[in-house]
């Protein structure tokens, strides 16, 4: 048995090389390829014969083994326990026997019709009648390492994934683990014959077949695939969870504790479902910020919010500018994006959204109402803004005239926190009885309204009240606080990260949306942007009181990734300069915060513009001597350079790439890592 | 690979130039690159790149040198340096025997965080330092071959072996990528060229080449 099983390997790398050598032969020569397929014919019909000798030895083991089994059979029958149960696993294990018998001369048959397509028995398993849109073959992979040699794998299409493994070894490897991401298409590039290519967001997979037929299969396949896995998200809301159950029952050899492979894409896999976890978990998230609809899976990531699919289309139409949406569970998300939804979320929004709330206007939109009326309830709240409190119709409840104005600065969250979903969670539900409770909290404005009667006797005797906005995370002990905190306030340090700090006062003729987002930028407070941006706030506005500087050169200052990452969304611009030069890239290696260097530069930002004294970014970090940012702004200058001389890749280097995510993930999840002495 | 348009180069290899503080990296890199050298050149921070190209086996050869920073404090996150590096020359200072006691631990994080096929070059830099020689050139021989890295002495200073370092390096990594593409039988295409000339027949002179390349390195 074994040396058959040897002799049917040795023909099997033989007919391996007759394929490499088969599919090396270059399109231009048809001399070569005439020969190699000459060769690869021969080999094929050894091939054959010898499958057919190894399945027939297959046959009598089988039979050996279905004997043995009798045996034991009869050892057992003193056994009354027991019994039944052998005697039906015998049963099926001889029935099995029979129809793999019956498989396998099926699969004879199939071979002696088709050796001029196929490479041998192997490339059509007995399943495919069943189930035509799985399909598994072999297939060369161009490898992703840096030696792109082609070596050929077992591919097989399964619960809309795309898997290989070697011949020999048992462990799987996920490709692509959801190929509702990738598109499939010919691959004309490469220097080879028979390729196409699988593309995911990610990264790009060469692969060749055997023949013209066996790679128009394959795409077709790939391709039905993609459109079933579509179709069946319509009917299922929950495909992580679906992924995640298949894997489970799949064949025991993907579990196999050697396959090392596997572990790091599962990983990811789960990555993905504790971040749909965390986002859901945000106070309101749980259903469509607009209609209300359960389980929604989609996010307008520039408001902050999660929508059902029916409401994400609405906001598609509006275009980017106004609503830029994400699919939760199949789009890839930055870490910095996740911050952005974690702080902000629909209760959070729609405060400021829904704060007068007038249906005279447009009806409320419900998960079951018309279309019209969705697109009319969606268009009011966030195009009209008709129902968001304008700053200028600010009062107090009591009448008092008011002193002035500031932000709450928002504590700096611990990355553990945002990490582990245990954590996010306890956390909310620490805040959110408080928020339904107090009563405080209708609008973010409203709600300064009631600190600002607390903190009036704080004033040192002023009869006038003061506004605090962005205070409703706050409860009645830190209200408190925030009276012994009074004094020193006007010279709030930056650093003072204490959660009731705020920013420095504002006389209320200056209150206005545009100095109101700058000073929330300061404060990192995203709720108050948000409430800035609402009321017209420009986001590029400059503060001519501090230096011409932007929200998000203050935003840079507090290190904050999600208050920059919000501003950006929200049409915030890299290449504005301050009174200085300084765009928010050098205010970024000025400070040496690596995190935001790396975020800039990862959208785009120029590296290249220089302040008045004429440096740009990086000789700003080769004297402060900050290894990371030098690193990331040479990096990224090699990477504009490679794309002028090459002129080929719009998207740049793979190692750009790479170090890129690298460092932002490092950045959101491990800031300590990048902090240096 | 084969599918770019107006640049010249075939191949673009990253290779990364790494060592202890002070033993020459950098002066390597400017004397290969653009033939200069500084006596007083001052720490690398982070990483710097420089790229040249040159022909081996009738292909040109883009290399992508990563100059990166041998003291600590200027050391950006490790995983910056080797993605994608297909070669490393590891230099250490032949005057300076712990710049060579450290080879070690170079070696340990190169199989820790680059690709397994790497290229590797032992590299002792500053040869013309002959009166301060702290490591025999036997020594470090044995040491290469025993961890089956090719070996070299040269001197950025004086030009001694700087082309020749970089030169064999590459060689070998293009030897290792084109024989890992398996390449055709070499009889196959000797017919090819009397019919008409073709511009992708250079593949098979890699071998003998690359055997009178390699013979200069040990």
């Amino acid at each position: 048995m074994k040396e058959t099983k040897k002799h049917f390997e040795k023909i099997s790398d033989d007919l391996d090389n007759a394929l490499v050598r088969n599919s090396q032969a270059p399109r231009s020569k048809a001399q070569e390829c005439e020969e190699a397929f000459n060769v690869l014919t021969a080999m094929k019909s050894c091939f054959a014969h010898t499958a057919l000798d190894y399945v027939f030895q297959m046959l009598s083991f089988m039979h050996a083994q279905s004997t043995y089994f009798h045996q034991g059979h009869d050892l057992f029958t003193d056994l009354e326990t027991h019994m039944k149960d052998i005697a039906s696993q015998v049963k099926d294990l001889s029935e099995k026997a029979r129809i793999e018998r019956k498989e396998m001369e099926d699969c004879h048959s199939l071979v002696q019709q088709k050796t001029d397509v196929l490479c041998g028995p192997a490339a059509v398993s007995p399943g495919d009648a069943d189930a035509p849109l799985a399909m598994e073959g072999y297939l060369f992979k161009r490898t992703s390492n840096a030696f792109r040699q082609w070596v050929r794998r077992w591919f097989i299409i399964q619960n809309s994934q795309l898997v290989y493994r070697k011949r020999s070894k048992d462990c799987l490897t996920v490709m692509e683990e959801d190929l509702r991401l990738c598109t499939i298409r010919p691959g004309a590039e490469a220097d080879r014959r028979f390729c196409f290519e699988v593309l995911s967001p990610a990264r790009s997979h060469m692969l060749q077949a055997d023949s013209e037929q066996e790679c128009q299969a394959w795409i077709t396949a790939l391709t039905d695939c993609i459109s079933k896995a579509y179709r069946d998200t319509m009917h299922d809301h929950e495909p992580l969870e679906e992924v995640k159950t298949q894997d489970a029952s799949s064949p025991d050899s993907s579990i196999s504790s050697e396959a090392s492979a596997v572990t790091p894409k599962s990983e990811a896999k789960n990555k993905a479902r504790l971040r749909m976890e965390q986002l859901l978990s945000v106070p309101g998230n749980n259903i469509c910020c607009d209609c209300g609809a359960a389980d929604p899976r989609w996010a307008s990531i520039n408001l902050g919010i999660t929508l059902c699919i029916e409401c994400s289309g609405t906001h598609r139409s509006f275009g980017v500018h106004k609503s830029k949406v994400r699919s939760i569970t199949l789009d890839t998300w930055d870490p910095e994006l996740v911050k952005v939804m974690l702080e902000l979320g629909n209760e959070v929004v729609n405060r400021c959204y829904e704060a007068n709330v007038d249906e005279s206007i447009a009806p409320r939109a419900t998960p079951s109402c018309s279309r019209a009326q969705r697109e009319a309830w969606i268009t009011a709240k966030y195009v009209k803004r008709a129902f968001v409190s304008k700053l200028d119709q600010v009062t107090m409840p009591s009448g008092n005239k008011i002193r002035g104005w500031s932000v709450r600065k928002k504590i700096r969250r611990s990355p553990g926190r945002l990490m582990t979903k245990e954590n996010s969670r306890e956390e909310w539900s620490q805040s959110e009885p408080e928020d339904l409770a107090s009563g405080l909290l209708e609008a973010v404005l409203s709600v300064s309204n009631t600190t600002a009667r607390d903190s009036d006797s704080g004033l040192g005797g002023s009869s006038s009240d003061v506004l605090v906005f962005g205070a409703e995370a706050s409860n009645v002990t830190s209200l408190s606080k925030h009276l012994d905190l009074e004094s020193s306030d006007d010279s709030t340090g930056e650093d003072d990260v204490e959660e009731m700090a705020v920013t420095s006062w504002e006389d209320m003729s200056k209150l206005d949306p545009n100095l109101l987002l700058y000073k929330a930028a300061e404060a990192r407070n995203l709720p108050v942007m948000l409430e800035a941006l609402s009321n017209g706030a420009d986001p590029n506005w400059v503060n001519p009181d501090d230096n011409d500087k932007t929200p998000i050169m203050k935003a840079v200052e507090t290190g904050s990734l999600s208050a920059c990452e919000f501003l950006l969304l929200n049409g915030a611009k890299l290449d504005r300069k301050d009174r200085q030069g300084h765009t928010p890239l050098h205010h970024a290696a000025i400070l040496g915060n690596t995190g935001q260097v790396c975020q800039f530069l990862k959208r785009g930002a120029d590296h290249t513009l220089k302040d008045i004294k004429g440096q740009d970014p990086l000789m700003i970090a080769v004297d402060t001597a900050n290894a990371d940012i030098v690193t990331l702004l040479r990096l990224a200058k090699l990477n504009d350079e490679m794309k002028e001389s090459d002129g080929f890749c719009p998207t740049g280097d793979d190692t750009f790439t790479d170090v890129f995510k690298d460092f932002s993930n490092m950045a959101s999840n491990f800031p300590e890592k990048l902090k240096r002495k | 690979m084969g599918t770019t348009k107006d640049d010249e180069y075939d191949y673009l290899f990253k290779v990364v130039l790494i060592g202890d503080s002070g033993v020459g990296k950098s002066n390597l890199l400017s004397r290969f690159t653009r033939n200069e050298f500084n006596l007083e050149s001052k720490s690398t921070i982070g990483v710097e790149f420089a790229t040249r190209s040159i022909q081996v086996d009738g292909k040109t050869i883009k290399a992508q040198i990563w100059d990166t920073a041998g003291q600590e404090r200027y050391r950006a996150i490790t995983s910056a340096y080797y993605r994608g590096a297909v070669g490393a020359l590891l230099v250490y200072d032949i005057a300076k025997h712990l710049t060579y006691e450290n080879v070690e631990r170079w070696l340990k994080e190169l199989r820790d965080h680059a690709d397994q096929n790497i290229v590797i070059m032992l590299v002792g830099n500053k040869s013309d330092l002959r009166h301060l020689r702290a490591v025999p050139t036997d020594e470090a021989k044995a040491f290469a071959e025993k961890n089956n890295l090719s070996f070299i002495e040269t001197s950025a200073l004086d030009s001694t072996n700087v082309e020749a370092a970089f030169h064999n390096i590459l060689t070998g990594i293009n030897y290792k990528i084109v024989s890992q593409k398996q390449i055709r039988d070499s009889p196959d295409d000797d017919n090819s060229p009397s019919g008409n000339v073709q511009t992708i027949s250079v593949a098979p002179t890699v071998n003998s080449n690359a055997g009178k390349k390699q013979c200069c390195s040990v």
